[in-house]
C-alpha cells in the first residue's frame, strides 16, 4: 500500500516535468522572444503585441509534438500488452512506415482532396497501418500460437520494405518534395500549423478513451490468454479491438509528425519504471512520458544546430535505441 | 557430378556475358543520351575529345564499375556471414555492419575533413568491427546468439548508428543525402576514390574465396568440421576480416546497401547448390549483375532523377526476407 502511494506521488512529477519542459520549448528557437511578449502574446493572442512567431509556428509546434508524443506512446503501451511483447513499438513493427505509405499514396493519388480537407490523411494513414498489423499477426502465427520474435522480424521487414517504395515514390517528385520524404523517414514533425493540431486533436479525442477505459482488460491480458479467458475477458475480441485503436493512434500520429520510432516502445518503459505495470495507471503515464521525451527531443532538435534543424525521429532514435538493445538484453 | 560442373560453368559464362552486356549498356545509355556505337569508339580510338565520350568516361564508367564492384562485394560478404555464422539471415545491412561503417565516415568527414578516400576507407573498416562488436556484444545476451536475436540487435544497433550519422550529416552540413545513409547513392563516385577501393575489394574477395572450402566443410556442422581438422577460430576470424573489409569499402564508396548480401546467395543456391566453393563466385558475380541493373533501373524510372538505389535493393530483398523468416528454416533456434 505505501508503495502505491508512493507511485501515485511519483505519478505527479509528471505533468510538472512537462508543463517546465513547454516553457523551456517556448523560449527556445531561432528568434528570441523576451519573456514579457510571451506572456501578452499568450495571454491576449488577438492583441497588437501579440508574437507571430510564437503563436502561428511555435505553438502549434510545440502542441503536435506533445499530441504526437502522447498518441504514439499509448499506442506502443497497448501494443506490448496486446502482443505479450516487451519490445513491441509502431515504428518497430512497421506500422509507421505502412501508414506513412499510404499517406503518400493518398497525397499523389487524391492531391484535390488533401488542401482543404487535411482530415482524410489519418484516414489513410490508419488502412496502411492496420494492413501492416494484420499482416504481421498472420505473419507471426506458428502453429495456432503468436511468436513475439517473429513479429517483430516481420515488423523490420516490412518497415524496411515501406521505406524503400516511399524513397523510390518520392524521387519522382521535385527535388523539394523529395527532401520532404527523406525526412519524413527520418521522423521530422511535418505539419506546423494549427489545422493539423485540429486534426490530431479530432483523432485523439475519439481514440484515446476508447483504449483508457480498458485499462482493467489490458492488466488481465498481460496474465496470459488462459488466465484472462477464465476471468471472463473475451481475449480475442478485446485484443482486436485494442489492436485496432491502437494502431489508428499511432497511424494518426504519424500523418502529422513523421515516421518516428522507438518512442512507443521507450516512453510505456520509463513509465512501468515510475508508477509501476497497472495499467490504470501506467497508461496516464505512458502518455505523459512520451509528451514530454517527444517535446524534450524536439526542442533539443532545433536548438542545438541553430539554423539547423535536426528531425526529432533522429534524436528519438539516438536516445532510445540503447534502450532497445538494453531491453532486448535483459530479454 | 559431371553433369553439375558443366551446369555451373555453363551458370558463370551465362552470367559474366550478362554482366558484360549490362555494364556496356550501362554506360552506353543515360540522360545525356549516347549510343554503344560512340562508347566503342571512345574506348578503342581513346577519342575523349567527344563530349559523350567524356561523359561515358568520366561519369558513367567509375559509377557503372563501383556498382559492379560494391554490388560482388555485399554480396560476397553476406555469404561468408552466412556459412560463418549459420545465420540465413545474415546481411551486411540488416546486422548493422553498414551503419557502422558508415558511422565512423560520418564521423571523420567532420573531424577528419581532409582524409583521402583511403583513408575514410580504413575508418570505415573500424566502424564495421566497431558495429560487429556492439551486435555480437548485446546479442549473446545470457542466452547463446540466435538468428532472431542478432538481427534484432542489428536492427537496433542499425537504427542507431543510422540516426547518429544522419543527425552528424545534418547537424554539419555534410553533402551527402539523408537517405545515402539507409538507401546509398552511386551518384558523384570519380576515379579516384573508386581506384582506392577496387584494390581492397579485390584482395578481400580472393581471401573469401580461398576461404570457400571451409565454409563448406564448417556447414556440415561444428562439430564435423572440428573433427576434420578444421580450426574453426581462424575460419571464422578470417571471415570476419573479410566481410568487415568487404563492407567497410563498400559503403565508403556508395553508402549502406542492404538486402543485397541477403538474397544474391540464396539465390546463388538456388542455382548451383550449397557447395561453396560454387556458391562464393556464383554470389559475386550475380551480386555485381544485380546492383549493376538495380542502378539502370534506378536511373530510368523517374528519369533525370536518381533514385537512391539501395531502396530498389531493398524493395526486391524484402518480400526474400519475409519469406525466409516466414518459413523459419535454420532461424529457430
Amino acid at each position: 500500500m505505501r508503495r502505491r502511494n508512493q507511485q501515485r506521488r511519483a505519478f505527479w512529477l509528471l505533468p510538472v516535468a512537462l508543463a517546465a519542459a513547454v516553457a523551456v520549448a517556448i523560449n527556445c528557437g531561432y528568434s528570441q522572444i523576451p519573456f514579457a511578449d510571451i506572456l501578452t502574446s499568450l495571454l491576449r493572442p488577438g492583441g497588437p503585441d501579440a508574437s507571430v512567431v510564437l503563436l502561428q509556428i511555435r505553438l502549434p509546434r510545440i502542441i503536435l509534438a506533445v499530441l504526437c508524443g502522447m498518441g504514439l506512446a499509448l499506442s506502443g503501451c497497448t501494443l506490448q500488452a496486446v502482443t505479450e511483447n516487451p519490445l513491441a513499438d509502431p515504428g518497430i513493427l512497421g506500422i509507421n512506415a505502412g501508414a506513412g505509405f499510404a499517406v503518400m499514396v493518398f497525397l499523389t493519388a487524391f492531391p484535390a482532396l488533401h488542401i482543404d480537407t487535411m482530415i482524410y490523411q489519418p484516414l489513410f494513414a490508419m488502412v496502411g497501418g492496420l494492413a501492416v498489423a494484420v499482416f504481421l499477426f498472420r505473419f507471426a502465427k506458428r502453429k495456432g500460437k503468436m511468436r513475439p520474435g517473429y513479429m517483430l522480424l516481420g515488423g523490420i521487414g516490412v518497415s524496411a520494405g515501406f521505406s524503400a517504395l516511399l524513397l523510390i515514390m518520392a524521387t519522382d517528385m521535385e527535388n523539394s518534395s523529395y527532401q520532404l520524404v527523406a525526412r519524413w523517414l527520418a521522423g521530422n514533425i511535418w505539419g506546423s500549423g494549427w489545422q493539423q493540431v485540429e486534426v490530431l486533436v479530432f483523432y485523439l479525442l475519439i481514440l484515446t478513451p476508447l483504449i483508457l477505459s480498458r485499462a482493467s482488460v489490458l492488466d488481465l491480458l498481460l496474465l496470459g490468454e488462459d488466465a484472462s479467458c477464465a476471468l471472463g475477458v473475451r481475449v480475442q475480441r478485446e485484443r482486436k479491438t485494442l489492436l485496432l485503436v491502437a494502431v489508428a493512434l499511432a497511424a494518426s500520429c504519424v500523418s502529422v509528425s513523421g515516421g518516428i520510432g522507438f518512442i512507443g516502445l521507450v516512453a510505456p518503459h520509463v513509465a512501468r519504471r515510475i508508477v509501476g505495470v497497472r495499467h490504470r495507471l501506467l497508461l496516464p503515464a505512458s502518455v505523459l512520458t512520451g509528451a514530454l521525451l517527444l517535446l524534450v527531443a524536439d526542442t533539443a532538435g532545433r536548438s542545438f544546430f541553430q539554423p539547423i534543424e535536426i528531425p526529432v525521429g533522429i534524436v528519438i532514435s539516438i536516445l532510445s535505441a540503447p534502450w532497445f538493445l538494453y531491453l532486448l538484453r535483459k530479454i | 557430378m559431371l553433369s553439375s560442373a558443366r551446369s555451373f560453368v555453363l551458370i558463370l559464362l551465362l552470367g559474366s556475358l550478362a554482366l558484360v552486356a549490362s555494364l556496356l549498356f550501362s554506360v552506353s545509355v543515360g540522360i545525356a543520351g549516347g549510343d554503344l556505337q560512340t562508347l566503342f569508339r571512345t574506348l578503342v580510338y581513346a577519342d575523349s575529345s567527344s563530349d559523350m565520350g567524356r561523359v561515358m568516361l568520366e561519369m558513367r564508367m567509375p559509377r557503372v564499375l563501383a556498382a559492379c564492384f560494391t554490388g560482388a562485394a555485399f554480396a560476397l560478404a553476406g555469404a561468408v556471414m552466412q556459412g560463418v555464422t549459420h545465420n540465413p539471415l545474415a546481411d551486411a545491412g540488416l546486422l548493422g555492419i553498414n551503419a557502422g561503417a558508415g558511422f565512423l565516415i560520418a564521423l571523420s568527414a567532420v573531424l577528419l575533413p581532409s582524409l583521402s578516400p583511403t583513408g575514410s576507407m580504413l575508418v570505415a573498416f573500424l566502424g564495421a568491427a566497431l558495429a560487429v562488436v556492439m551486435v555480437y556484444g548485446l546479442g549473446m545476451g545470457r542466452r547463446s546468439a540466435g538468428p532472431i536475436r542478432l538481427i534484432l540487435a542489428g536492427a537496433g544497433v542499425a537504427a542507431f548508428l543510422t540516426a547518429l550519422s544522419q543527425g552528424i550529416a545534418l547537424g554539419f552540413g555534410l553533402a551527402k543525402d539523408l537517405s545515402f545513409w539507409t538507401a546509398g547513392s552511386l551518384s558523384g563516385i570519380t576515379w579516384q576514390h573508386l581506384i582506392a577501393v577496387i584494390p581492397w575489394i579485390g584482395a578481400a574477395a580472393f581471401v573469401s574465396l580461398l576461404l570457400s572450402e571451409k565454409l563448406s566443410v564448417l556447414a556440415l556442422g561444428e562439430e564435423s568440421a572440428a573433427g576434420l581438422g578444421l580450426n574453426i577460430r581462424a575460419v571464422r576470424l578470417v571471415g570476419l576480416a573479410t566481410v568487415l573489409v568487404l563492407a567497410g569499402a563498400s559503403v565508403s564508396l556508395v553508402g549502406g546497401i542492404s538486402f543485397l548480401g541477403l538474397i544474391v546467395p540464396h539465390m546463388a543456391r538456388l542455382l548451383v547448390g550449397s557447395d561453396y566453393r560454387r556458391l562464393m563466385p556464383t554470389s559475386a558475380l550475380f551480386g555485381a549483375l544485380l546492383l549493376v541493373l538495380s542502378d539502370i533501373a534506378a536511373r530510368m524510372i523517374h528519369a533525370p532523377f536518381d533514385t537512391p538505389v539501395g531502396a530498389l535493393v531493398a524493395a526486391l530483398g524484402v518480400p526474400v526476407f519475409l519469406a525466409l523468416t516466414y518459413r523459419g528454416k535454420g532461424i529457430d533456434r
